[in-house]
């Protein structure tokens, strides 16, 4: 598992490094950073990651809006994505399940815990 | 504490309020006997206060219907009736006492006090925890001797933990127990009567905060605090010892210490953020709040949740959370929440400046179940660097530097309280005069020998000579060690000394994650169990009794049979009827859970599993089962 590379997008400095640390730390994974979705999509298309970490939460491009223009290029329709998300109504992850995202991860999360749940989410651990 | 009151004398009904109602106890009252049925059967009341001439259905009815549907609160029967026949036929009914009318309100409320004391199992009317002492007849708490003022719900909560010293409660439960039926709070008022329980004891030198935050499950009071937590441990740990860790403690350390450089960075961006939210307060107080900076401040707290949370700080988060739920509503309309606002703007500025929430995350690894570590030693330093090794280790400890006290502390104990080792200092030559102190010594180590199960001993000795090393031998020390020996290789000795006394425990576990399966092994071998892996439930029957395992882990949701499944099929089986069983799960809800632990097992472990944690539930359960 550890040639893996993930993409993080997320406009949050502080949950960019801490999902970095826990992620690098933890499992050794490759862990690429956007602070934005358009930058996101870039770095998708060009480094062409095992999977995307997308906050849903973000100023300009919201991660719905991102998820929806990475869903449209077909360079990066089959990246899977996993949501970061403070919102935790179950209303609010079965929508973003129907959107087509792999998992959601609520926030706060372990960092420690994190690379295990997104192994799980993606079945890198089967 | 939370009472039902049937009687249909409304005017006792409301002295009693009053009076009782000082005492911090919450009453629900009711003035026929079928109501008294409905509520009684419907919420849980610690105590029960009843007429005997009750309309609809009388009060000796009435106890005997709760008695038969096995319903043990206290009861008191407050009547009229003096003979002594009446009152034979009252307590047959199954009352726990008797109270003839007319009565002194402090007799009653003494009567009261020495029920509740009885069905929760606490003896004595002053509840401790360490200095802090609540007075259940006086109602009031102190702190070393300092009187702490508390409002009545604030010592309503104080109340419920230290009476329930080994329960955890959600939210829910809180209210619950704390609020009458016709009452609804909010969660977010809950935690409000929380932190400012927490902030007074706080205020009175309370260093160690004695309610425990458990994450997804509730609050409950923590066990009495060690000289030092697993922060400051970390951080004056110097970076040469944190070198010689084991692997998978140096990863934990590497990131610890990433985790806390962050923070110092982050830091400055979070007391912007909340000068930012500040600034939004003075707007709403001032009537100036914009639609644009309302906003602003919306997404900044909800910012807040998400960061704070993940460096550790559980609580801040919840506040910031709270901020945010404010902030969708109308709140410039409405002065209450503006206050509100207030305060838990407040309650979040002091909880982001409080370093010990940092690390949250690491140190619930240390928790009841972990592995107690007896040390007796008079070198105070050397004790020190133990202690800290102990803990990186996952060890809760106990020091001592005289022998006659721990022989004491020994005889206190239950014995599922016991040490799970033991580090002793002996020096034979500065002794050579004084053979009693070897002797003690040495009958000590005969006494932890001949437990059971026995308790293994690691003897760190100032010289090496083969009689000693006889002697010490023949009492049933697990290791001999001679002095120069450092912290690391002291504990390294006692984890060696524990992995033997559970050394050969075969553990069983049966769970469709073929990652997890590979993955515990490497986490649960240093422990020395012995481990039996198996990913389809279909073979279970056969590759049990193959095993015949000392203790069970059962995944609850595997295709063709549940955890839940196999369990009841144990528990109803001769032979495996006793056998320890453990749920491992993902799922988080309370009364998912509680529903699960009906079906017959004996705890639940959530998934992701830490090893270190659940080697320790592990070997909690396995001392459980031989007690």
């Amino acid at each position: 598992m550890s040639d893996k590379c993930i993409l993080l997008i997320d406009d949050e400095e502080a949950i960019r490094e801490v999902v970095q640390i826990g992620i690098e730390i933890e499992v050794g994974w490759q862990v690429l950073i956007a602070s934005s979705g358009i930058e996101g999509i870039a770095i998708a298309e060009n480094q062409q990651p095992n999977a995307i970490l997308l906050d849903v939460m973000m100023p300009e491009m919201d991660g719905i809006k991102t998820l929806s223009n990475l869903k449209a290029n077909s360079q990066t329709q089959l990246i899977p994505v996993i949501f970061l998300t403070a919102k935790t109504q179950a209303a609010d992850k079965k929508q973003f399940q129907n959107l087509g995202v792999a998992g959601v991860i609520t926030k706060p999360f372990n960092s420690m815990t994190l690379a295990g749940r997104v192994s799980k989410m993606l079945n890198w651990d089967k | 504490m939370r009472i039902l009151l049937v009687d249909d004398d409304e005017i006792l009904i409301d002295v009693l309020q009053k009076t009782l109602g000082e005492k911090n106890y919450n009453f629900d009252a009711v003035f026929n006997g079928e109501h008294g049925w409905t509520y009684g059967s419907t919420y849980n009341y610690d105590l029960i206060i009843l007429d005997w001439s009750l309309p609809k259905l009388d009060g000796i009815s009435l106890c005997k219907r709760f008695r038969s549907y096995g319903y043990k609160m206290p009861i008191i029967l407050l009547t009229a009736r003096h003979s002594n026949q009446e009152k034979i036929m009252g307590l047959d009914a199954g009352a726990d006492d008797y109270l003839c009318k007319p009565f002194n309100v402090e007799e009653l409320g003494a009567r009261i006090r020495a029920l509740l004391r009885r069905s929760n199992f606490n003896p004595v009317p002053v509840l401790q925890w360490g200095d802090l002492q609540l007075d259940t007849c006086s109602c009031q708490v102190t702190y070393k001797g300092e009187l702490i003022l508390l409002t009545s719900k604030e010592y309503q909560l104080l109340e419920l933990f230290m009476s329930h010293s080994q329960e955890v409660f959600s939210i829910e439960d809180i209210i619950e127990n704390l609020w009458s039926s016709v009452e609804y709070p909010s969660e977010a008022t809950v935690r409000s009567h929380l932190r400012y329980l927490r902030q007074k004891l706080k205020l009175v030198g309370i260093s160690e905060d004695p309610i425990e935050t458990l994450r997804g499950r509730g609050y409950c009071l923590k066990s009495l605090p060690q000289d030092h937590n697993l922060a400051d441990n970390f951080l004056s740990c110097p970076i040469e010892d944190r070198q010689t860790l084991p692997e998978m403690f140096q990863k934990q350390t590497r990131h610890l210490a990433a985790l806390a450089t962050a923070w110092e960075k982050y830091r400055h961006q979070s007391n912007q953020q909340l000068n930012t939210l500040q600034e939004t307060l003075q707007a709403l107080k001032a009537g100036e709040l914009t639609h644009n900076k309302k906003e602003e401040a919306r997404s900044i707290a909800h910012k807040l949740a998400g960061t704070v949370g993940i460096f550790g700080f559980d609580e801040g988060s919840n506040l910031a959370k709270d901020l945010e739920q404010l902030l969708h509503h109308n709140i410039e309309d409405d002065t209450q929440q503006v206050l509100q606002f207030e305060n838990i703007l407040n309650d979040l500025q002091i909880e982001l400046t409080t370093e010990d929430n940092l690390f949250n995350q690491i140190s619930g690894q240390i928790t009841e179940n972990s592995p107690l570590l007896l040390i007796i030693d008079d070198d105070q330093q050397f004790t020190r660097l133990l202690k800290q090794k102990a803990i990186h280790e996952g060890m809760r400890t106990k020091i001592t530097s005289s022998i006659q006290w721990a022989k004491n502390w020994l005889k206190s104990l239950k014995s599922y309280e016991f040490p799970n080792v033991v580090f002793l200092r002996l020096s034979f030559a500065e002794s050579t005069s004084d053979s009693i102190y070897v002797e003690e010594n040495l009958s000590l180590i005969t006494e932890l020998n001949s437990f059971s199960p026995s308790i293994p001993v690691v003897i760190m000795a100032d010289r090496d000579r083969f009689f000693d090393r006889l002697l010490v031998a023949q009492h049933g020390g697990t290791f001999y060690l001679k002095q120069p020996v450092t912290p690391e290789q002291a504990i390294n000795f006692c984890q060696q000394a524990l992995q033997r006394s559970t050394l050969g425990k075969k553990v069983m576990v049966v769970d469709d994650d073929v990652e997890l399966l590979r993955f515990l092994p490497s986490q649960l071998q240093p422990w020395g169990f012995k481990l039996t892996t198996l990913d389809d439930p279909r073979q279970f029957w056969d590759v049990l009794q193959a095993v015949n395992p000392d203790l069970l882990l059962l995944d609850i949701e595997m295709p063709y049979l549940s955890g839940i499944e196999l369990c009841k099929v144990l528990r109803s089986h001769p032979y495996w009827y006793k056998l320890p069983i453990l749920y491992i799960s993902i799922y988080t809800d309370r009364d998912v859970i509680a529903q699960l632990l009906t079906s017959g097992a004996d705890d639940f472990v959530q998934k992701p599993l830490g090893g270190k944690q659940l080697a320790n539930i592990i070997l909690h359960r396995l001392e459980r089962s031989q007690v």
